[in-house]
C-alpha cells in the first residue's frame, strides 16, 4: 500500500477512528488495533511477506525476555548473537544471496574458474531493511542494558511493524519509540492539524517534485545512447531532486501520519542540500540511518577517537557498508565509497582549516557560503549517478560525460527529441518553488509547519501547496517511493 | 503567537476547505477545456444511439477521426478520438456492444504508433473510466474502481492535470515554429519539400518511440478483437495512410512484432494503406488526411470491402486519385 495512493487515503481515516474509538476501551484495545492495521497494511503488498516479519518480532521478544532474565555475560553475549543470526540471517539471505552468488561467480570466471553456484531470484520484501534494524535497536539496547524489555507481545509487535514507518523508516530507538506505546494517547486536534500539515507537505514533495524529477531522470538515465554531458548534468540534477522529495515526502508522510496517532517520529530530513559540507550534509540526509550507522557500525569499530588512519579506515568503511545496505549491488558500494572519501578531507585538513581566523571570517561570507553549499550540492550529485546507475561502468561513463568537453553542448535538441522540455520546466518550477519554501522554513521541521505565521500567511501556504498539488502532480501511473526496494 | 485549534474551529476550517474545494471543483468544470473536450467525447460515442441499423464501426485515434461521421453512410459510425490508445478503443466497443446494435464490422486502427510508449497512457483515458465502469469491465481500471471513481471529481482527475500541465508548459516556452498553426489542407502542400519532410520525421520519431517494448497495447489488441469475435463481428484492421518520411522511424524488426502481435490476436483481414499516397496535396500535415485524401480512403476502403461506406453525395471520385491499391 503506497502512501499517495486513494486506498491509503481510504486506510488511513479508517484506522484513526477504529484508534479513537478503540481509546475509549483500553490502551491494550488501541495497540492492538495499530498491530492488526500495520499487518493489514503490509500484508497489502504479499501476505507471505508476514511470515518474516511475524518471525523477526517472535525472536526478537523472547531474546529480549531471555536477556534480561538471563546473568552470565556469556550467556547474554550467546542470546544476543541469537538475534543477530536470526535478523542479519534472513536480511543476508533475502538482500544478499543473489547478489553474492553472481558475484563470486563472476570473480571466479575472471580467475578461469568455472563455479556453479544457484542464483535464486529471490525477491526482496519490502521494508526487510528497515525493520530489521529497528528491531536490532531494540535487542542491542536490551543486552547493553539501555532498553527495558518489553514483556507485552501487542506493545512490541506493533512497534515492530507500526505502519507509518514499517516500511522505509525513520529508523527508530526501541528506548524512544516503546515508552510511546505504553500510555494511552488523547488526540488532539492540534496533533491531527500538524498531521495533516506535514502529510500535505510531504505528498507535495512526492507528487509534484519527485514524480515530476523521476519522469526526466528516467528518461535520461535509461537512455541507452552515449550523452553529452550537459543533458547527464541534467539527468543527475533531476534524480538529486528525485531521490530527495521521495525520500523525505515519504518520511514527512510517515511523521505525519504518526502524528495523527499521537506518535512523535524523529525528523529524518533538514534541508540537506543547503549544507556546507559532506559531514553536515550527513547530518541532515536520512537522520535515523546515519545515527544508525554511527551508533551500531562507527561507534564500535572504533569511531573518531583512534589516529587519523585508523579513523579515514572506519568512516570509508561505515559509508561503504551503508551503501550496501542500500542495495545488493556494486553501484551502491561505490556510492557509499564515494561519499567516504568525500568526508577523509575533514578528518585530515579541515579542524586545522576551521580554526584558523581567516577561514571565520570566510564562514560568515554570504558568497563564501553559497560556493560551499553549491559545492558540496555538486559533490553530493556525482556521488548519485553511482547510486541511480545499472553499473558501475555506466555510472563512470556518465561521470566522464560530465567533465568532458561535451558539458559545453546545448542540450535543447536532445532533451526535446527525449520529450522533456515540457517535463523540466514542470519539474524545474517544481524545484524552485520546493527550495524557495524549504529556504524560508529551514529551522522548522518541514516547510509548511507554519502555525506561528499569521493567518493569511498560513492560508495562502496551504492553499499554494494544495493547488500544487492538485496541478502539478506526476499524473502517470504510480510510482513506488525508491527507498521501499531497500 | 501559536496558532491553536480546538475540534470546533478545526471543524469549521475543514467545512470552509471543502466549500472551497467544491466551488473550485466546479469552476474548473465549467471554464476548462478538458472538460469541454470531455463533453464532445461523450457526444461522439453517445451519437450512436442516434444512427440505426449501423453495421460497420471505426475506433482509433485522429488518424481514423478524420473519417468524420458527416460523410459516412447511415450503416457506418465512428467512434474515433484523437488521442484514443487502445484501452479507450476497448472501454468504447465495450460500451457499444453492450447497446442494441446491428454492428457485423470492426474497422480495428493498426497504426504504428498505437503500439509504442506514447499510447500506453491516453490523454482521454479518464474519459473512458466511465464506459468502463458501466460495462463492468474486469479489464482496465488499472488502480481499482475506488480511484475511477476519484477520476470523476475534476481536481483529482489525472487526465485533467496532465492537459493543464502541457497547457502551462506551452504557456512557457515560445512553441517551435508551425507547432500552434493548425495545418490547413493547402498550408500543408505548399510547404517546401524539404521542410515537409523534416517536420514528418520528428513527428514519426516522437510517435513511433516504445514500439513493442511493451506488452499492453497487444493485450488490449488481443481483448477487443476476442470482444468482437464473441459478439459475431468481424474485425478489420487497418493502417491509415500518412507520409513516407513519417513512417522512416518504424523499423522492419517493429512491423515484424506488430505483425506478430496481430497475428496472435488472430486477425486475419488487414488492409494496408500506409504509403499508398504519395503526393502532399493528400496530406494536411506528417499523419494527417486533407479532404482529398480522406474522399480517396474512402473510395479505397469502399473497393476493397464492397461496403457502402459513404454517404449519398460524398462519392465522386476527387480529381487527382491515383489508381492505388492497398496491401492486404
Amino acid at each position: 500500500m503506497l502512501f499517495h495512493t486513494v486506498i491509503y487515503a481510504v486506510f488511513l481515516p479508517t484506522v484513526w477512528l477504529l484508534y479513537l474509538l478503540s481509546g475509549r476501551v483500553s490502551l491494550r484495545a488501541q495497540n492492538f488495533v495499530l498491530l492488526a492495521a500495520s499487518y493489514f497494511f503490509y500484508g497489502w503488498w504479499d501476505w507471505r511477506f508476514l511470515g518474516l516479519i511475524f518471525i523477526s518480532s517472535l525472536v526478537d521478544y523472547i531474546v529480549g525476555i531471555s536477556l534480561d532474565t538471563t546473568r552470565a555475560p556469556r550467556a547474554r553475549r550467546f542470546v544476543l548473537l541469537a538475534s543477530l543470526v536470526v535478523n542479519l540471517g534472513i536480511l543476508g539471505f533475502f538482500k544478499y544471496y543473489d547478489f553474492f552468488i553472481s558475484s563470486l561467480t563472476d570473480a571466479a570466471a575472471a580467475a578461469g574458474l568455472d563455479v556453479q553456484a544457484p542464483v535464486l531470484r529471490i525477491i526482496l520484501p519490502v521494508g526487510l531493511s528497515f525493520y530489521t534494524f529497528q528491531a536490532l535497536t531494540y535487542t542491542v539496547g536490551v543486552y547493553r542494558r539501555q532498553v527495558k524489555p518489553e514483556r507485552d507481545p501487542i506493545v512490541f509487535f506493533a512497534y515492530v511493524a507500526f505502519f507509518p514507518q514499517l516500511v522505509a523508516g525513520p529508523i527508530e530507538r526501541a528506548g524512544r519509540m516503546l515508552p510511546q506505546f505504553k500510555h494511552k494517547h488523547h488526540i488532539s486536534a492540534d496533533d491531527l492539524t500538524r498531521g495533516l500539515r506535514q502529510i500535505t507537505w510531504g505528498l507535495f514533495c512526492k507528487l509534484v517534485v519527485a514524480d515530476n524529477c523521476a519522469l526526466v531522470a528516467n528518461r535520461i538515465f535509461d537512455s541507452h545512447s552515449a550523452l553529452p554531458g550537459s543533458v547527464a548534468l541534467i539527468g543527475a540534477f533531476f534524480f538529486a531532486f528525485q531521490i530527495y522529495g521521495d525520500f523525505s515526502g515519504y518520511s514527512h508522510i510517515a511523521l505525519g501520519s504518526a502524528r495523527l496517532f499521537g506518535f512523535e517520529l524523529m525528523q529524518n530530513f533538514a534541508t540537506p542540500y543547503f549544507s556546507q559540507s559532506i559531514p553536515e550534509f550527513w547530518r541532515r540526509w536520512h537522520i535515523s540511518l546515519s545515527t544508525w550507522f554511527r551508533d551500531f557500525v562507527f561507534i564500535p569499530i572504533g569511531g573518531s577517537r583512534v589516529g587519523r588512519l585508523r579513523y579515514a579506515f572506519n568512516i570509508l568503511l561505515t559509508f561503504t557498508v551503508s551503501g550496501l545496505w542500500h542495495g545488493a549491488n556494486w553501484t551502491f558500494a561505490m556510492w557509499g565509497f564515494l561519499n567516504g572519501l568525500y568526508y577523509l578531507p575533514h578528518i585530515f585538513f579541515a579542524k586545522r582549516l576551521e580554526s584558523s581566523p581567516t577561514a571565520r571570517t570566510l564562514a560568515s561570507n554570504w558568497l563564501v557560503i553559497v560556493a560551499r553549499v553549491a559545492l558540496t550540492f555538486f559533490l553530493t550529485l556525482l556521488a548519485w549517478i553511482f547510486f541511480r546507475s545499472k553499473t558501475i561502468h555506466a555510472a563512470f561513463v556518465m561521470v566522464a560525460s560530465i567533465f568532458s568537453g561535451s558539458i559545453a553542448t546545448n542540450p535543447t535538441p536532445l532533451l526535446r527529441q527525449l520529450g522533456l522540455l515540457s517535463a523540466i520546466m514542470i519539474a524545474g518550477a517544481a524545484i524552485v518553488i520546493l527550495s524557495v519554501l524549504e529556504f524560508i522554513q529551514r529551522d522548522k521541521g518541514f516547510a509548511l509547519q507554519v502555525e506561528a505565521r499569521p493567518l493569511a500567511a498560513r492560508w495562502a501556504a496551504y492553499a499554494c501547496v494544495v493547488s500544487l498539488i492538485l496541478c502539478l502532480r506526476y499524473t502517470g501511473s504510480a510510482l513506488d517511493f525508491i527507498y521501499f526496494q531497500f | 503567537m501559536i496558532a491553536r485549534n480546538t475540534w470546533r474551529t478545526l471543524a469549521t476550517k475543514i467545512a470552509f476547505a471543502i466549500a472551497i474545494f467544491i466551488a473550485a471543483n466546479v469552476m474548473v468544470y465549467e471554464t476548462s477545456g478538458y472538460f469541454q473536450r470531455e463533453q464532445e467525447y461523450h457526444a461522439v460515442v453517445d451519437g450512436f444511439k442516434n444512427h440505426r441499423h449501423v453495421k460497420s464501426i471505426f475506433v482509433g485515434d485522429s488518424h481514423v477521426a478524420q473519417l468524420d461521421n458527416e460523410i459516412l453512410a447511415d450503416g457506418a459510425y465512428n467512434v474515433a478520438v484523437g488521442g484514443d490508445g487502445l484501452r479507450e478503443v476497448y472501454a468504447k466497443l465495450r460500451y457499444l456492444l453492450s447497446q442494441p446494435n446491428e454492428i457485423d464490422t470492426l474497422f480495428l486502427t493498426a497504426d504504428a504508433h498505437m503500439f509504442g510508449t506514447g499510447r500506453l497512457q491516453s490523454s482521454n483515458g479518464a474519459f473512458a473510466d466511465i464506459y468502463l465502469l458501466r460495462t463492468g469491465s474486469p479489464y482496465g481500471i488499472g488502480h481499482g474502481r475506488l480511484a475511477a471513481a476519484f477520476n470523476l471529481v475534476p481536481l483529482f482527475n489525472d487526465d485533467f492535470v496532465q492537459y493543464l500541465k502541457m497547457d502551462i508548459a506551452k504557456g512557457w516556452k515560445r512553441a517551435p515554429r508551425g507547432d500552434d498553426d493548425e495545418d490547413t489542407d493547402a498550408g500543408w502542400s505548399s510547404r517546401p519539400q524539404e521542410e515537409r519532410g523534416r517536420i514528418a520525421r520528428e513527428t514519426g520519431i516522437g510517435d513511433h518511440q516504445g514500439i513493442g517494448a511493451h506488452p499492453e497495447p497487444f493485450q488490449w489488441y488481443a481483448r477487443i478483437v476476442s470482444l468482437a469475435r464473441a459478439h459475431g463481428v468481424r474485425v478489420i484492421a487497418v493502417r491509415y495512410p500518412s507520409t513516407a518520411e513519417y513512417f522512416e522511424s518504424v523499423t522492419p524488426e517493429e512491423d515484424a512484432v506488430i505483425d506478430r502481435g496481430l497475428s496472435a490476436a488472430g486477425v486475419t483481414d488487414i488492409l494496408d494503406y500506409r504509403r499508398v499516397f504519395a503526393d502532399a496535396s493528400y496530406f494536411k500535415d506528417p499523419d494527417h488526411l486533407s479532404a482529398k485524401g480522406v474522399a480517396a480512403l474512402m473510395q479505397l476502403l469502399e473497393s476493397q470491402t464492397h461496403r457502402r461506406l459513404r454517404a449519398s453525395g460524398s462519392d465522386d471520385r476527387p480529381s487527382g486519385t491515383p489508381g492505388v491499391s492497398a496491401s492486404r
